[in-house]
């Protein structure tokens, strides 16, 4: 094995400083190759937008038909061809969509994107290591999800179209290809699809926790890493217990799919035909299948509110309330999250013992997701609160994380979950809590971390509408189904109007449709403004929000190894904002209180060289580190001792 | 390794290769925990398991001591014991490999498929066979070192590569005797 891959990388970090690098860089080295941590967030972040800007086009087909179940669309024929004859959407593709719709934005957005564009991009940089622990995997795990998601979206274009059997894909459904078109070659492609995606995002996850607890620059303690570092991290442990038995789930499914097993089959009639599989158990599917699904609503969430307490903590010039609490609170939820996932399926037959059991756990998750929400409400309370655009999303998570995770109450408690469940209130539910509320971190982490990924500002005041459009229109479309969802509406039904008592729901489907294209609408402002300013933005200083933590120390270009000389050294938590007595309402990480004492002005450095980092030299072990990779050694010499020549130093 | 970085003992490489362990550990927990949900079901059947597994499981064994011998070697400086070892211990994993495939064989022989509504057996036939899949992927770590080794390749620098590779290669084994002894009490009752 390639022991010195990553001495290698760093050798040739070091020979990069101050000029361009000794040897060629390539078009595929660089973009599409590329093992800079830097690179693969931008590579995590364009294909997770891409695909969840898909995901939300698709739901805007869906919108339409419940909304007008009855009219034709022809230009839907145009575009979707025999899925939808005469411009009326076929069910079948129906069903199709919203399969897509949710496998596309809970993995390749909320997993995927989230936790790949913000772990490569800030563990890194926040914790002063020079790159990942190993750049090559990490390189190889984005090209996983990459090829995860080519194939997801060729089952676009089989004969039998996409999945369809929702994005839990329980079986029988979408183990049986007779039962319907979409559980043909299109399941085989979900899976595999899924297979790639959470190996790619296990290679991350391997790396994440590595970097942080081995490769954190000196004086950066565990307790001193940024709130957002800890979730990532966390993040990651649950992703490395949990996505296993979802694979295992996955390929018993794909055996009861393809090579005539019977895992979860039983007692199955088509058309009066009864089918030869027989012992098989359903509810195993789901439980392997919730196992994950439930850290997994974490997954998504944990690093949101990571990306949140940054983001308040910078533009509300306060320290974070209560750091220990976050970090307990943050540690608990991950450990909760895996003693709940039986709420998913109180409906499907479950021993009432055993459902009182989850509800309690359930309910237990409440208190630490309660002390966050006390705790940025007390960093907020009398902050100078800038209301910048990150300000603006972040405070729309805390909001909607609020307002969704109130109506949990309601759906952990076992005898209140059996009549919503297959109702719009869970559709309203999880959409809120963890849908928009991590939507909402991901585009405001963006606004936030742009300067730093492409070293121009985004627009602010396009940022401004695009959040007041987005945070009004997620409101209009997802409370009308709470209230639809008290109502009795089920979910997952093709057309309302077959019923009377749901036909009556007709013009709030029709508003909630409205509501639901002008917000799709209004992403495309922030589209135009991504790519826009990607290009000609205003320059990015190098610390513009005069945040604390140690991406900002990093110069504005970006260069391997992070930082030009040695690494910084950490002499202080990461909330140093508006400190009695201090000359500036920020003192950044690497700031000593020696450093202050001799008159070092950091908040005015922000084009030249910064005093205490890019003007001292390399240290001694660096330069060592520096010198080119060793040569493999000619030949075995009996007398070295093998163990300590690669032991770190 | 880079000044600044707050490596306490154990090497980012090596601890990579336990939490690639672990997520391992987690994926056939998630087999074996559903092998036992489904075990006491009515439709439930044993069959006895063809006794070449266990001489396989002696393969693989014998295949982890001849690879721990070669490190000590290597240690040692004793390349030429090294050489051999490393050759033993990848003709090992391959007997083993072949092994496992005759033992499907003979449950074939036996009627016994994967298809159909004898989960014990299509049980049987996953775990086995995604141990099979590991195991190539450990039987081509062995060949690339085995292949270094033949050609002159192993430094002390490749101590700490040669170190992940026994421990991959011993953990498939523990693997093994996991799901073998797993497979086999579950026959007993």
């Amino acid at each position: 094995m390639a022991t010195h891959a990553m001495e290698g990388t760093h050798a040739h970090v070091h020979e990069g400083h101050g000029h361009d690098h000794a040897h060629k860089e390539t078009f595929w080295t660089k973009y599409i190759f590329s093992q800079d941590h830097k690179t693969i967030a931008k590579q995590f972040l364009l294909t997770g937008f891409t695909a969840g800007f898909i995901g939300i086009l698709l739901s805007a087909i869906f919108r339409l038909q419940l909304a007008f179940p009855d009219k034709s669309f022809p230009f839907l024929e145009t575009i979707l061809g025999k899925w939808a004859p005469e411009g009326r959407l076929d069910p079948n593709f129906y069903m199709a969509l919203v399969t897509m719709h949710g496998t596309i934005l809970v993995f390749w957005l909320l997993t995927g994107g989230l936790s790949g564009t913000f772990a490569n991009l800030l563990i890194p940089l926040q914790i002063g290591a020079r790159d990942m622990a190993s750049p090559f995997l990490n390189m190889l795990s984005f090209h996983f999800f990459f090829w995860g998601t080519v194939v997801l979206f060729a089952s676009f274009f089989v004969e039998t179209g996409p999945a369809a059997a929702g994005w839990t894909v329980y079986p029988p459904l979408s183990a049986l290809p007779q039962a319907m078109p979409g559980s043909g070659l299109g399941m085989i492609l979900w899976i595999v699809a899924l297979v790639l995606f959470v190996v790619g995002v296990l290679m991350g996850g391997l790396n994440y926790i590595t970097t942080v607890l081995n490769m954190r620059t000196q004086g950066m303690s565990l307790f001193r890493m940024p709130l957002v570092v800890w979730a990532l991290f966390t993040v990651a442990v649950l992703g490395l217990l949990s996505f296993p038995p979802a694979v295992a789930a996955f390929i018993l499914l794909l055996f009861d799919h393809s090579l005539g097993t019977s895992f979860y089959l039983s007692d199955i009639y088509i058309a009066g035909q009864a089918l030869p599989q027989q012992g098989g158990n359903v509810l195993l599917y789901l439980h392997l299948f919730w196992f994950l699904g439930h850290p997994e609503v974490y997954i998504v969430l944990l690093p949101a509110l990571g990306i949140t307490s940054e983001l308040i903590t910078a533009h509300a010039r306060k320290p974070i309330f209560g750091y220990r609490i976050m970090v307990l609170s943050i540690l608990g939820i991950a450990f909760v999250s895996f003693i709940v996932w039986a709420h998913h399926i109180f409906v499907s037959g479950m021993n009432p013992l055993l459902g009182s059991i989850f509800t309690a756990t359930t309910l237990l998750v409440a208190i630490p997701s309660a002390m966050k929400i006390f705790n940025y409400i007390f960093t907020l309370w009398k902050g100078r609160i800038h209301l910048t655009t990150p300000m603006l999303f972040a405070i729309g998570t805390v909001s909607f994380f609020i307002s969704g995770g109130l109506t949990g109450f309601f759906l952990g408690v076992a005898p209140l979950d059996i009549p919503l469940h297959n109702t719009y209130f869970v559709v309203g539910h999880f959409h809120l809590v963890m849908g928009v509320s991590a939507v909402f971190a991901m585009f405001g982490g963006t606004y936030h971390w742009f300067p730093r990924l492409w070293g121009r500002m985004m627009n602010e005041r396009l940022g401004y509408i695009h959040f007041w459009l987005t945070f009004i229109g997620a409101n209009l479309v997802f409370f009308p189904m709470y209230y639809m969802g008290f109502g009795g509406v089920p979910r997952r039904y093709y057309a309302f109007t077959e019923f009377s008592f749901t036909s009556q729901w007709q013009n709030l489907n029709v508003f909630i449709t409205v509501a639901a294209l002008i917000t799709i609408a209004a992403q495309f402002i922030f589209i135009y403004n991504f790519f826009h300013s990607m290009f000609w933005g205003k320059p990015a200083p190098r610390n513009p929000w005069k945040a604390t933590t140690l991406e900002w120390s990093s110069p504005v270009k970006h260069l391997h190894g992070n930082w030009p000389g040695k690494l910084p050294v950490v002499h202080r938590w990461p909330y140093d904002y508006s400190k009695p007595g201090a000359p500036a309402d920020f003192i950044p990480q690497y700031i000593s209180d020696e450093d202050i004492a001799r008159g070092v002005r950091w908040w005015e450095e922000d084009f030249e060289p910064l005093t205490v980092i890019d003007r001292a030299e390399p240290e001694e072990g660096e330069k060592q580190a520096a010198s080119p990779e060793p040569k493999p050694a000619p030949a075995f010499s009996p007398n070295a001792k093998p163990e300590e020549g690669s032991s770190p130093s | 390794m880079a000044a600044g970085v707050t490596g306490r003992g154990v090497h980012p490489k090596e601890l990579l290769l336990w939490l690639y362990l672990a997520s391992t550990a987690m994926l056939f927990a998630g087999f074996t925990s559903a092998y036992l949900v489904q075990r006491f079901h009515e439709f439930w059947k044993t069959f006895p398991i063809p006794p070449i597994f266990w001489v396989n499981t002696g393969v693989l064994l014998l295949s982890s001591l001849t690879f721990s011998a070669g490190r000590r070697a290597f240690v040692q400086g004793d390349y030429r014991k090294f050489r051999y070892a490393l050759m033993v211990t990848l003709l090992l994993g391959v007997l083993f490999l072949f092994g496992q495939v005759v033992g499907w064989q003979l449950l074939v022989r036996e009627g016994l498929f994967l298809a159909g509504n004898h989960k014990a057996v299509s049980y049987f036939y996953v775990l086995t066979g995604l141990h099979a899949v590991h195991l190539v992927a450990g039987l081509i770590v062995m060949g690339y070192w085995t292949w270094r080794a033949l050609r002159y390749r192993v430094g002390p620098e490749q101590a700490l590569g040669l170190r992940l590779a026994g421990l991959f290669w011993h953990a498939l084994d523990v693997l093994w005797v996991y799901l073998v002894v797993f497979l086999q009490v579950n026959q007993l009752f």
